[in-house]
């Protein structure tokens, strides 16, 4: 009886079912979502199953307009496709064709004015006003509250130092207390009609504490400010944290300035869209 | 010998398989993320990112990934004139400006991913995506959050990200400027470029990002403007163009 596991090509090699048996769930394993994914998404958009827009569970206002396409309200909406077709038909490179058919769109609607003409404000009389950092008050008890003019510049650049005074033997943290009421506060009637940032003032009470120690003040806001903070936007939070950095950086003894709002630092830092870590300001860093 | 290689054959074959299913585990996620699944972006509990390519629209990819961002507030919704409320208008620009009725981002060759999360998840669904330039979409605010219409203040505010010691980034500020001048030009209020070293998506964003303002939501004109985003979205496409030298 000839031993046919000897024979060429007969004789069963483990090493080859081995190798078989993984390239085989390599393809099947690896491939799969290749076959699935050869177009990269659903058509209509969606890149899964889930909800795609609401984060969180917040109450829709039930008021809010259904909002209906109106095509009349682009009259030059379909010369844009126009212009790009015939573009491309006469040879032209499709990025060509687009260009040529943004030029076309934009002066169709300057001329149909669906482009409104753009309105500016009068300039704000702030920014006659000498703006930036101010040399520390003489006066050892005088202080200067600072506010934005506009949001002309979100920096210390944009800033104008308004001067007070404060009662005498304060400690650091009431000193602090009373500098952070006077931000919120916002800048009195003839500094606002001159344009410094003039949201509604923010009461006081809503500062929960303020703490000093080896330099670092930490400031902690009562959750109520959420709603009426006036940072509603990325352009007014920049300035009013560069006015606050400014003002807090006064007093020699603060080298740090950390803002919470019911404890959370965090919670302080994405109310201003700074992210989900804590703000610090140095006074290095504000210069 | 047959008998003893056939003890071994199974054992072998269970070696292959696994040797097989690594390299397939190990080799999927990039042919996955080549091909644009969302598999691996669902650690934000049900909450799934737009896409669009632009071969469902007929039109050949130009090799340039956008990510939008629109405002998703950690803090809650912010509200302007009339009822206005910017986390659910800014998603209707986004989706408008990616995939709206021909003019928009996919219709120009890009592969755009509308973020449908917090920033910071958004910014890592972005720098996941190997996106090429990220536009953070929101409108403004002059006045407290509330349903007030009292602004002192319209136009778009376009930002770009600039480091406290004074370093720019040069793409991030092209496309703010570009946004500013495309969008702002559209906008009923006078339009500005800002610059911010702190906000989030500016500073954390593997791709060069700017921040767009549209408009001032509690300023009526702005308001009205804003929620009229089908005449205006077609003005980010312009943007990115124009910035990126239509590709």
């Amino acid at each position: 009886m000839p031993d046919r596991s000897k024979a060429p090509g007969r004789r069963f090699r483990p090493w080859l079912g081995a190798v078989g048996a993984g390239i085989l769930t390599f393809v099947v394993v690896g491939a799969l979502p290749v076959v699935f994914h050869a177009a990269p998404e659903p058509s209509d958009g969606r890149a899964g199953d889930g909800p795609v827009v609401l984060v969180d569970a917040r109450e829709m206002p039930s008021d809010l307009p259904p909002v209906q396409r109106d095509e009349s309200k682009n009259p030059c909406a379909d010369l844009w496709e126009r212009t790009r077709s015939e573009a491309r038909a006469n040879g032209a490179r499709d990025g060509d064709a687009r260009r040529q058919a943004d030029v076309a769109r934009a002066a169709c609607e300057s001329e149909r004015s669906v482009t409104p003409t753009p309105t500016s404000f009068a300039p704000s009389p702030c920014l006659g006003d000498q703006l930036g950092r101010q040399a520390p008050a003489a006066d050892s008890d005088a202080v200067y509250v600072y506010f934005p003019c506009g949001d002309a510049e979100p920096s210390a650049a944009g800033l104008r130092a308004f001067e007070r005074s404060l009662e005498p033997g304060l400690t650091v943290e009431q000193k602090a207390t009373t500098l952070v009421s006077w931000l919120l506060g916002g800048p009195g009637e003839t500094e606002r009609a001159r344009g410094y940032l003039a949201p509604d003032p923010v009461a006081a009470e809503h500062i929960a504490s303020v703490e000093w120690s080896g330099g670092a003040l930490r400031i902690d806001l009562a959750p109520g400010i959420e709603q009426t903070a006036p940072w509603s936007s990325a352009t007014f939070s920049t300035g009013f944290l560069a006015a606050m950095e400014q003002t807090l950086f006064q007093l020699d003894e603060v080298t740090t300035v950390e803002l919470s709002i019911g404890g959370e630092c965090r919670r302080f830092s994405e109310l201003v869209e700074f992210g989900p870590e804590c703000v610090v300001s140095t006074r290095e860093s504000t210069g | 010998m047959k008998r003893r290689a056939l003890a071994q054959a199974p054992g072998k074959i269970v070696l292959g398989i696994l040797g097989g299913l690594l390299l397939a585990l190990a080799v999927q996620p990039a042919i996955a993320h080549q091909y644009g699944s969302s598999s691996s972006y669902d650690d934000h509990l049900g909450i799934y990112d737009s896409l669009y390519w632009p071969g469902n629209y007929g039109q050949a990819y130009n090799g340039y990934r956008i990510f939008l961002s629109p405002a998703h507030h950690w803090s809650g919704w912010k509200h302007g004139c009339s009822g206005y409320t910017e986390d659910l208008n800014m998603v209707a620009v986004a989706q408008e400006a990616a995939a709206g009725a021909g003019y928009d981002l996919a219709h120009r060759g890009y592969y755009v991913r509308v973020g449908a999360a917090d920033p910071d998840d958004n910014v890592r669904r972005s720098n996941s995506f190997g996106t090429d330039r990220h536009i953070a979409l929101h409108s403004n605010g002059s006045t407290n959050n509330g349903p007030a219409c009292q602004g002192k203040a319209g136009g778009t505010r376009s930002f770009y990200y600039r480091s406290s010691s004074g370093w720019e980034s040069p793409n991030g500020k092209a496309l703010a400027e570009q946004l500013r001048l495309r969008v702002g030009a559209g906008s009923p209020g006078a339009p500005d470029l800002k610059s911010s070293s702190r906000l989030y998506e500016l500073r954390t964003t593997s791709a060069p990002a700017a921040y767009l303002e549209a408009e001032f939501h509690d300023w009526a004109p702005g308001e009205t403007w804003l929620i009229d985003y089908e005449t205006w979205s077609w003005r980010i496409g312009w943007a990115v163009d124009m910035h990126l030298g239509y590709p």
